[in-house]
């Protein structure tokens, strides 16, 4: 590795910030290059000093003060609402479901028309006059419902009543 | 973590007494870090309650599973940029930096060699735009990892790792700079 590479290299090195193998050939080059060795440790000594300083110069709270400060925060603004949702609900979620809801409700409202035409979305295809009167003009009394197996031939006829008479 | 996350929803739920021990194990480090961004310990408690007011207030936004600490820090870092940039605004109240630091020690000849050790570093401070300085203090002054760091500041590891680099080799020229000036003397 060239000086020049490993200079650039250098300020990440002393805070042992590279990958293990760069900061392998950096220490190897350190050893044998006398310059480079000297710039490594004026950064260290520069480091050290900054960290100590750091370090040192901590400032601290007040319990009172910093009490007071908390007190403030929550004073200030509108406590957060509790929602009724789970904390980890999310909003979009949310938004979601109710624009799926407000289609939903409108396609039922308006019935568009490749809804209307579709088989089994339509009007049922029953009329109620003819179930309800004869061809006399006779309001119809019965409806017989006939069932006929298909292996065995047998026949079975229901008659339901208008009033639930029992017929024989 | 655990503990964390119970209070973060106590808050959330409206218990605010929960609030203060949520922040407690980071009060200082807080304090620390708007001091040394602003280099004055009355803004450095401005930025500080602007922080907790805006931690308080977007508590719910905060997502669960992240590191609350990253997130604390975060806001910390961006109330200090808005002091910066506010101040460069009304640039001429910029350099009245709190220079009183508390210092306890009696011998004023000790105290003269410390402060002008202090002096110096500071010196070095100011030469570092606020990324790098924000990625020194946060690398070299509160031990983060480089990941840690780069999510407290919502870039690349890459480019804390470039910040970082300039940042150390900024302080080393200062120093060499300024001990080169006292050899002269």
């Amino acid at each position: 590795m060239r000086c020049a590479k490993v200079r650039r290299r250098l300020p990440l090195a002393v805070g042992n910030d590279l990958a293990p193998v760069g900061m392998k050939r950096v220490l190897a080059h350190i050893d044998r290059c006398s310059h480079c060795r000297e710039e490594f440790e004026s950064l260290k000594v520069s480091l050290e000093s900054s960290k100590q300083w750091l370090a040192q110069e901590k400032v601290v709270w007040e319990e009172g003060e910093w009490k007071r400060m908390i007190g403030r925060s929550v004073r200030q603004y509108p406590a957060p609402v509790p929602s009724l949702a789970p904390w980890p609900f999310k909003k979009g979620w949310a938004y979601g479901l109710m624009a799926a809801a407000v289609i939903l409700l409108f396609l039922l409202a308006v019935q568009p028309p490749f809804l209307k035409n579709r088989p089994g979305l339509g009007k049922a295809p029953f009329q109620k006059s003819a179930l309800h009167q004869d061809s006399a003009g006779k309001p119809q009394e019965t409806v017989i419902l006939t069932l006929v197996s298909r292996q065995t031939g047998l026949k079975i006829n229901w008659v339901f009543h208008k009033d639930f008479k029992w017929e024989e | 973590m655990k503990d964390e996350q119970r209070l973060i929803e106590d808050v959330l739920m409206g218990k605010h007494e929960s609030f203060e021990p949520l922040l407690r194990p980071y009060r200082q480090g807080m304090l620390n870090m708007a001091y040394r961004m602003t280099g004055n310990l009355e803004e450095a408690k401005e930025v500080c309650q602007e922080a907790v007011f805006k931690v308080f207030r977007y508590l719910k936004t905060f997502k669960k599973g992240k590191s609350f600490k990253s997130w604390l820090y975060r806001v910390v870092m961006n109330s200090a940029y808005d002091r910066l940039r506010q101040e460069a605004r009304h640039s001429n109240t910029a350099g009245a930096s709190d220079t009183s630091f508390p210092d306890e020690t009696h011998n004023p000849e000790k105290r003269y060699l410390e402060l002008e050790i202090k002096e110096k570093i500071r010196a070095s401070f100011r030469l570092l735009t606020p990324k790098e300085k924000s990625v020194f203090l946060l690398r070299d002054g509160e031990g983060m990892s480089i990941r840690e760091t780069s999510e407290v500041l919502g870039c690349s590891s890459l480019s804390v790792r470039t910040h970082l680099s300039r940042a150390r080799a900024k302080i080393r020229m200062e120093f060499a700079r300024v001990y080169r000036l006292d050899r002269g003397k």
